[in-house]
């Protein structure tokens, strides 16, 4: 195949004259000037009786055919055949191209035209990357519009519009592929933007077409509404005059062929969609509105041209504020419903309808029977949950019911959905989303955001991100920022110096908070690394350790560290003693609703999915509660009572036990180094059965601490004395030890079986009481240093 | 130049009749769709907007005589209203496809006006009004 450029082409031609007609003001002063010269050339004729009026009237003829010729043949300018790049590139590239296009040129003119301009913001490709990647080709343009074939045919486009050009100009390039992956894109990304185009353009074109909605005598034969208006909202009507609604997915066009069949047959006419808050149930409404007041959709007679009208609850509570007058208002509405002969009634969230409670009224005594009898068509929208409810409360009622299952979306579906609403909601909010602002919309929502379903969610999260725009411009990154903002959770991989210098040097951060147990430490930053810079498993928590050690030695502190650090600060720890759930019934207590017990685990990691989640003491929990922790440790995620899913994938889960110390300080004191330790005293807890093996091998990592020695006591009690510093730092006074000091509270607060808590005793029993004797008897005050000496800390340990 | 004006010429007598054609059939369409013939005839006798079409209000024979009565003034009301609504669609769609259809005999004379209106010229031909 060899695609040349013919500038001379009837084709190119046709482009560049259309280009020259199409301006308005030409097409206005054609018919301007066509009515002043059959208006003159009548006066000259019948008033002037001279002849030469007819002259006036010769160039209206060709005004009109050029006219219509523009309008009808070289606007749209249809494909010739065969199919050849010149026979099926688009107009608007086409009247622009010069007689020797260059790459260059080919980029210039496909950022002029729609598709270019569509293509080039949605992936934030400016005029100057391309110019540049332009620059790299060599000066023949044959290779571009063989590719741009190509790419038409494989995104079934039906011409060679500006954006496939520019794909074409991309993959030209030799390197393309590092280019793009330069800017996190693929060049299946680009086509999926053009046919994201075309798709639109449909829609455009779709819109231009008359809609035939039944005319004037449509509504002859149906009766007035007053009542049921003022009580309602009538979906048809928005319906008639709104863009289409799409529907793309197959199960979804079943339960509009379903809804079509329930409610045209006699009988129990109505539906009751069932599904979760977000997964489309009211645009399904819309689109069956849509359906019935399509004059040419094959529906039966007696649901053409039909009305929904969706009650308002609200609406009824507040005019029916007298007992006894909504057991009156409502029949008046339903008959006068009955009496159009047209009306389907459609009860959005209809467990309002169904109980008592704030913005809710029970009308299902009412409703029980007319729906029994089918008199009047109803739809009926309702939550899962909330129909099991109804179900169990008033099952005469739910069996009534017609139900037709509403589920989710998939990813597909969803991104098909986000590019039919984009127009709008650009249009709503001022924004532009580009192509990888929907993808993160749905990935983001999909991990982070429960209780709504898909694409309800990703919608959500779309809108909430036009607040994080940049120039107006919603990207990936506002998306991110969005729901960093609104769940409390990090996932922006791209950081700052500093939080990359943190991360860098996590270690040296947390130790300024505590001494050694090295292994730990490093083991926790690296997952934490792994995390920032995305490379870890996302279907995992960022990290799970089991810390065994004796008492005392820092290994809660570690927990707090971290949490400190990096997380939302030490207070935003999910601590659970696990010594609390002894028993196998006290699971119930651990994953608990957040409404009955706002402590349990479930409910505190719903609340901080961004979090260090420490387990304290594990080994004294029961069995079965370590059982239930197994699908935590391996996937992330933990079922609560009511089943929902909660996330544990953006914890970092650290389990700490004592078992074991005993052996671990005389290994360690005998000259066994961590590793050896580490796998012998791993057998020994699997074999003494404290531990099974399926629990163990869960954790990414077993970290073992060891007892402190004197030095580490030593550097343990300056962080003490740091730490006392800085509560007397609002009083403006100083405390510091001199060496002997020192020394005799390390002899004294060392204690190899109970770590640095005796330390933290020792020096609450003598600092903190020598600082404040020394504040209420005068001898300290602001800008006050405190020298304690070991004379001091003798009498107050007398 | 020449090959665009042979191009347009080509266009009309071929594509472009048939595209005039194919407007008028759908403005026809569209028409007879704004006056939905179909609807009217199918309802011709139904009553207007279902006024008075409800159960007697009253027991007895006289109730249901004014029911039906009721419903049959709804019914006449509705006939008429249908009746010239269905007969101004009849009148519009008749004009509009009578010029329509003039338009498309004289189409292939239109590219001849120019020369038509010069000859007209001058051969000095006049009509109208005395001043």
């Amino acid at each position: 195949m060899n695609e040349q450029f013919n500038y001379r082409s009837t084709r190119a031609k046709k482009a560049r004259f259309s280009r020259i007609l199409k301006p308005t003001i030409i097409r206005f002063l054609f018919l301007v000037l066509s009515l002043v010269l059959i208006v003159s050339g009548l006066a000259i004729i019948m008033f002037m009786r001279n002849p030469a009026g007819w002259l006036c009237f010769a160039p209206v003829a060709p005004f009109f055919m050029l006219t219509f010729w523009n309008k009808h043949n070289l606007e749209p300018l249809p494909n010739d055949s065969p199919e050849n790049f010149m026979n099926v590139m688009s107009r608007d590239c086409l009247a622009l191209m010069p007689k020797d296009p260059t790459p260059i040129d080919i980029v210039n003119i496909a950022l002029k035209t729609r598709s270019g301009i569509f293509v080039s913001n949605r992936f934030l490709l400016g005029s100057n990357i391309l110019t540049m990647i332009a620059k790299d080709l060599p000066a023949g343009t044959n290779s571009i519009f063989e590719s741009a074939m190509k790419i038409r045919n494989e995104t079934n486009s039906e011409q060679i519009t500006g954006a496939i050009l520019i794909i074409a100009v991309i993959e030209a390039h030799p390197n393309h592929e590092d280019i793009l992956r330069e800017f996190k894109m693929t060049v299946e990304d680009l086509r999926q933007g053009t046919i994201w185009f075309n798709y639109l353009n449909g829609m455009v074109k779709d819109a231009e077409k008359p809609r035939h909605t039944g005319g004037i005598g449509r509504d002859l034969a149906f009766g007035y509404t007053p009542l049921l208006s003022r009580f309602s909202v009538n979906v048809s009507a928005q319906r008639e005059h709104a863009s289409r609604t799409q529907i793309h997915q197959g199960d979804r066009v079943e339960i509009l062929e379903k809804m079509v069949s329930l409610l045209s047959k006699n009988g129990n006419r109505n539906v009751a969609l069932i599904g979760p808050y977000g997964s489309g149930r009211t645009t399904i409404v819309e689109a069956f509105a849509e359906t019935l007041l399509d004059a040419n959709s094959k529906i039966p007679s007696n649901l053409k041209f039909s009305q929904i009208y969706v009650v308002d609850a609200s609406a009824l509570i507040s005019a029916a504020n007298e007992p006894g007058s909504l057991e009156q208002l409502v029949p008046r509405i339903i008959n006068e419903a009955y009496k159009a002969k047209n009306a389907i009634l459609c009860f959005d969230d209809a467990h309002l309808f169904f109980e008592n409670g704030n913005g809710a009224v029970d009308i299902s005594n009412i409703l029980l029977p007319i729906i029994t009898q089918g008199a009047v068509r109803m739809i009926f929208e309702m939550d899962e949950q909330k129909f099991l409810e109804l179900s169990t409360r008033n099952s005469a009622l739910a069996n009534a019911f017609n139900k037709v299952m509403v589920t989710g979306t998939n990813r597909e579906e969803t991104l098909k959905i986000l590019q039919d609403l984009t127009p709008s909601m650009e249009y709503n909010l001022g924004v532009i989303f580009t192509y990888y602002s929907l993808v993160e919309a749905y990935r983001l929502s999909d991990r982070y955001i429960k209780d709504v379903e898909m694409p309800g969610k990703a919608k959500l999260l779309l809108q909430s991100s036009a607040n994080f725009a940049e120039g107006k411009l919603v990207t990936a990154k506002s998306v991110q920022e969005a729901i960093e903002k609104t769940q409390g959770v990090k996932i922006q991989t791209e950081k700052t110096e500093d939080e990359k210098k943190k991360l860098l040097d996590l270690e040296g951060e947390i130790h300024k908070r505590m001494i050694d147990q090295e292994e730990a430490v490093r083991a926790v930053s690296d997952a934490l690394r792994r995390s920032a810079a995305g490379v870890r498993n996302e279907n995992r928590p960022i990290g799970t350790f089991l810390f065994i050690g004796p008492t005392g030695v820092g290994k809660t502190e570690l927990a707090k560290a971290l949490s400190e650090v990096y997380f939302n600060g030490e207070s935003d720890i999910v601590r659970l003693d696990l010594n609390e759930f002894a028993s196998a019934l006290d699971i119930n207590r651990m994953i608990a609703d957040a409404s009955d017990n706002a402590e349990s685990l479930t409910a505190q990691v719903s609340k901080h999915p961004f979090s260090v989640v420490l387990l304290d003491e594990i080994e004294k929990a029961h069995p079965k509660v370590l059982t239930t922790l197994l699908q935590v440790l391996d996937e992330g995620i933990l079922r609560d009572i009511k089943n929902r899913e909660i996330s544990f994938r953006d914890t970092i889960i650290i389990a700490t036990s004592n078992a074991g110390a005993d052996k671990i300080r005389d290994m360690i004191n005998s000259g066994v180094s961590i590793s050896e330790a580490k796998e012998e005293i791993t057998n020994a807890l699997i074999a003494s059965g404290e531990f099974r093996p399926e629990f163990l091998n869960r954790f990414d990592e077993i970290c073992l601490f060891k007892p402190l020695s004197k030095d580490d006591l030593s550097q343990i009690l300056d962080l003490i004395v740091k730490s006392v510093n800085k509560t007397l730092d609002t009083q403006k006074i100083q405390v510091s030890l001199d060496e002997e000091a020192k020394a005799l509270l390390i002899e004294r607060g060392y204690d190899p079986t109970m770590g640095a808590r005796p330390m933290r005793r020792i020096v609450q029993k003598t600092i903190e009481n020598i600082v404040a004797k020394a504040v209420l008897n005068g001898q300290a005050s602001a800008g006050a240093n405190l020298v304690i000496t070991r004379e001091y800390v003798e009498s107050e340990l007398e | 130049m020449v090959m665009l004006a042979l191009s347009l010429i080509k266009w009309w007598y071929f594509e472009g009749w048939k595209t005039f054609f194919r407007l008028l059939m759908q403005k026809i369409s569209d028409r007879a769709d704004y006056f939905s013939f179909g609807t009217i005839f199918r309802t011709f006798f139904s009553p207007f907007r279902q006024i008075d079409t409800g159960e007697a209000t009253t027991p007895g024979l006289s109730g249901r005589l004014s029911a039906w009565l009721g419903r049959l003034i709804s019914r006449f009301i509705g006939a008429i209203v249908r009746f010239f609504i269905a007969l101004a669609g009849v009148i519009i769609i008749l004009v509009e496809l009578i010029f329509g259809l003039l338009i498309g005999i004289i189409w292939p004379l239109i590219p001849f006006f120019p020369v038509a209106f010069i000859v007209l010229a001058c051969s000095g031909l006049t009509f109208g009004v005395n001043l």
